[in-house]
């Protein structure tokens, strides 16, 4: 059976189907076709959706619906998720699982609104203050936008953190034939709750790496969040080696956690050009692959990166092109110190970059 | 964490300057909170930043200690929650000072606006106290602080009839040593609703070293603000409205399939461009093309592309039919570049040597080398100039049978019957020039 939808549609059904039960949101271009379906759909499936008066009411209503266990999500692009980043901060270092869809445009500023681009890959892994890491994950395919929105909101459950899906222009609002029965769907994972009989705390953890178990605001165990620098019980606090442990464990809860969501496609031919590229970007690559037989590498978990992962594979290879749409080369600045002199960059704004200016770049290696 | 109990009356246990009006106003809420014999665990304070912050680690009860205005926001969502899919019997309360009821506003405004049932308790000291007693947007015309030494030149916003007029079911305005703070507290706590209270007290720290003033000086501030306010309404909260017009809570979503129609082959992908006016049909008579190669068992995807104000200017969507899964969805040459207004010709001119086939409306162009078609002529159909000439292409270039587009426009189209109509005159103009396989 087939469908014919856009990425946004799917954004919208994925949500849903990864347990998603609260969503709020302010329109925004390409956004707004993820915030129309959900926006109708949810109340159909015991959910609340709601419109908000801008994009930091819409994130800080999910926060609130999801301190009371709720799994919730907001989508925007790069002017609303500028608001967002306040939030997004206050969600990480209090530990409140949220999902912010950031489907970006072109920027800077309003930029285009209807113009493609992958610019914002920095801003959002940089978005907080303190430079705390926060999980994205980025679908390569419009039909992958539907399993990345389930493994981001699983990642934001599991993980008790504010997690991006980062998409663009192309994906949310390009329709595309899709077959219903090749759509993946992963395992559906829920926040870890507290059910013991001692003092619950918070933020509880023996190892740094260790995720808290959560209690709902309104549960039978009082609850103590803040965004504020805290203890294990959430007492706002400063000068104590518990709150550097705490800020030590934020860390670490990603950086060691994130192998579970450690999402890529490696696909080997040629010995010599490795193509590394992320988002719709990717189906271009996936074009001059296999009409070059090259070798390519697609990351769709994109922050936090795992070097252990991609040094062996960069070290197969004599060329390592990074393809992206923006104007800086946001994954090469990324990746740059494991690329020695084999790196090259090929960047282009305005439109999709094509499998034969990917060629054209590669003629002149 | 303290029982709520102990700190009624027990100022020696607060954080705050001495003769601070929120060690008054903690005091007063906690014994309200007592007297309404609830359990602890059905409350919720969510606090704002500045000193009011500090209210956490006092009450036995669910804290959320949220950003600096958000916390009107924050506790917004878990009351949604709350009347919506739980049993609605939590009491959320936000401690906000005068900084965050600026920063804030709008949240304010909204949580009125819908209703929202929290109650707000506005501890308005007139400046900023914790970072160094700064005038705030609270602060009364000729008041002293830090950054207004000669007097405050500017009237202070009046929140309560902000409040008031973005539809707050419960207002009221007092000041901390107002003997009845108690009884309006538990009513705001008790009223299904957003409730506000505005309670104006003194920072011992900053008001009292810049300004002649006592606590005895409030009332006159208070009659200064339009004097004692207490009013309440009644009106659908925000729960109550979105169960009865939103909520239904039947059914899963699912995706309406497209069944396979008949199977057709094709050699190579087809690349088709249309290029016209936004509001003239454009995009919706690109996706019958994409529901007619679905139809056709082939695969396809629609790329738009317009200026954001929908209806006015260009719209050019981009189809791409194949019979294998399409990646790259933009197209740089075109089989088929179609062109029915001057909106859409201007957008797509840099294409017109890059395409294989231009079918474009006659009054567009001299040239020869297109096929210049009267698309135009069909405007009065919603969409006529667009079918037109897809008609015209599958008379022509029979990419596959035209009777596979015709059941899309049954099936998926808008004006049925007229849009068949004109696609059929587009088929039989495109049969007239003699049929050619696609390239």
């Amino acid at each position: 059976m087939k469908i014919f939808v856009s990425g946004g549609e799917l954004i919208a059904k994925g949500a849903i189907d990864a347990g998603v039960r609260f969503f709020a949101g302010y329109p925004i271009t390409p956004a707004s076709v993820i915030y129309e379906p959900i926006m109708r759909e949810l109340p159909k499936v015991g959910g609340v959706s709601v419109g908000a008066s801008d994009e930091i009411s819409a994130i800080s209503y999910c926060i609130g619906a999801s301190l009371m266990g709720i799994k919730s999500m907001t989508a925007t692009s790069g002017p609303g998720f500028s608001l967002m980043i306040e939030s997004i901060s206050f969600a990480l270092m209090s530990e409140i699982p949220v999902t912010i869809v950031l489907a970006q445009r072109l920027g800077p500023a309003t930029g285009g609104a209807t113009t493609n681009s992958q610019g914002d890959l920095l801003f959002a892994a940089f978005s907080n203050s303190g430079g705390y890491p926060i999980p994205i994950v980025s679908p390569s395919t419009i039909e992958e936008s539907y399993e990345f929105t389930i493994h981001a909101v699983n990642i934001s459950e599991a993980l008790r953190t504010p997690t991006i899906l980062l998409t663009e222009k192309e994906v949310t609002m390009t329709r595309k034939s899709v077959e219903l029965s090749s759509l993946r769907r992963p395992e559906i994972l829920d926040r870890k709750v507290y059910n013991g009989e001692d003092e619950f705390k918070t933020y509880n953890f023996v190892a740094l790496e260790d995720v808290p178990l959560f209690s709902p605001v309104g549960g039978r165990y009082l609850t103590r969040y803040t965004g504020s620098a805290h203890d294990k019980k959430g007492d706002l606090k400063k000068d104590d080696p518990e709150v550097i442990e705490m800020l030590h464990h934020l860390k670490e809860k990603i950086i060691k956690n994130i192998d579970k969501f450690y999402f890529y496609e490696y696909v080997e031919r040629n010995p010599d050009i490795l193509l590394l590229s992320y988002g719709i970007t990717s189906e271009s690559v996936r074009e001059v692959s296999e009409e070059e037989s090259l070798s390519y590498l697609i990351l769709k978990t994109l922050y936090p990166l795992k070097e252990e992962n991609l040094k062996p594979i960069f070290e197969r290879y004599k060329k390592i092109v990074v393809v992206e749409e923006n104007i800086i080369g946001s994954l090469f600045i990324l990746i740059r110190h494991l690329l020695g002199n084999k790196g090259y960059s090929l960047t282009k704004v305005g439109s999709l970059i094509a499998p034969w200016e990917i060629k054209r770049f590669i003629s002149t290696l | 964490m303290r029982d709520i109990f102990e700190i009624i009356d027990r100022p020696q246990n607060f954080p705050y300057c001495p003769g601070c009006g929120h060690t008054t106003i903690d005091m007063v809420l906690a014994r309200a909170i007592f007297e309404l014999g609830l359990k602890n665990e059905d409350f919720v304070i969510v606090s704002d930043i500045g000193c009011v912050g500090l209210v956490d680690k006092l009450f036995r009860v669910h804290t959320v200690h949220t950003l600096h205005g958000r916390s009107t926001a924050v506790a917004a969502g878990i009351k949604m929650v709350d009347e919506v899919l739980f049993d609605n019997k939590l009491k959320v309360v936000v401690m906000i000072g005068d900084g965050g009821s600026t920063i804030g506003l709008l949240h304010l405004v909204e949580a009125a606006k819908i209703n929202v049932d929290i109650t707000v308790l506005i501890h308005n000291n007139f400046l900023y106290g914790m970072t160094g007693g700064q005038h705030s947007g609270l602060t009364p015309k000729d008041f002293k602080t830090s950054t207004t030494l000669n007097g405050n030149p500017f009237e202070p916003l009046k929140i309560i009839d902000i409040l008031k007029n973005s539809g707050a079911t419960f207002y009221a305005r007092t000041y901390s040593q107002d003997p009845e703070l108690k009884e309006i507290i538990k009513e705001a706590l008790l009223h299904r609703g957003f409730a506000v209270v505005e309670i104006l007290e003194l920072c011992t720290g900053y008001a009292t070293r810049y300004n002649e003033i006592k606590g005895s000086g409030l009332k006159n501030m208070l009659d200064n603000l339009g004097g004692k306010v207490k009013v309440k309404e009644k009106k659908e909260s925000f729960g109550e409205i979105y169960k009865n017009k939103f909520f239904d809570g039947k059914g899963e979503v699912e995706f309406k399939g497209i069944e396979i129609d008949k199977r057709v082959s094709l050699k190579e992908p087809l690349k088709i461009v249309i290029a016209g006016s936004a509001g003239e049909g454009v995009q919706l008579a690109a996706s019958l093309l994409c529901y007619s190669s679905i139809l056709a068992g082939l695969n396809a995807t629609q790329k738009n592309d317009n200026p954001v104000t929908v209806g006015s200017g260009f719209s050019v969507s981009e189809v791409i039919i194949s019979e294998r899964n399409i990646k790259y969805s933009g197209i740089e040459k075109p089989n088929y570049l179609i062109i029915t207004s001057i909106d859409g010709f201007k957008r797509v001119k840099n294409l017109l040597n890059l395409s294989e086939n231009v079918i474009i409306d006659e009054t567009l162009t001299e040239n020869k080398s297109y096929f210049r078609i009267p698309a135009r002529r069909y405007l009065s159909v919603r969409g006529g100039p667009n079918y037109f000439s897809i008609g015209f292409l599958f008379g022509k270039f029979s990419p596959f049978e035209s009777e596979i587009f015709e059941k899309a426009i049954l099936k998926y189209g808008k004006s049925k019957e007229e849009v068949l109509k004109v696609f059929k005159e587009g088929v039989s103009l495109g049969k007239s020039y003699g049929v050619q396989s696609p390239a």
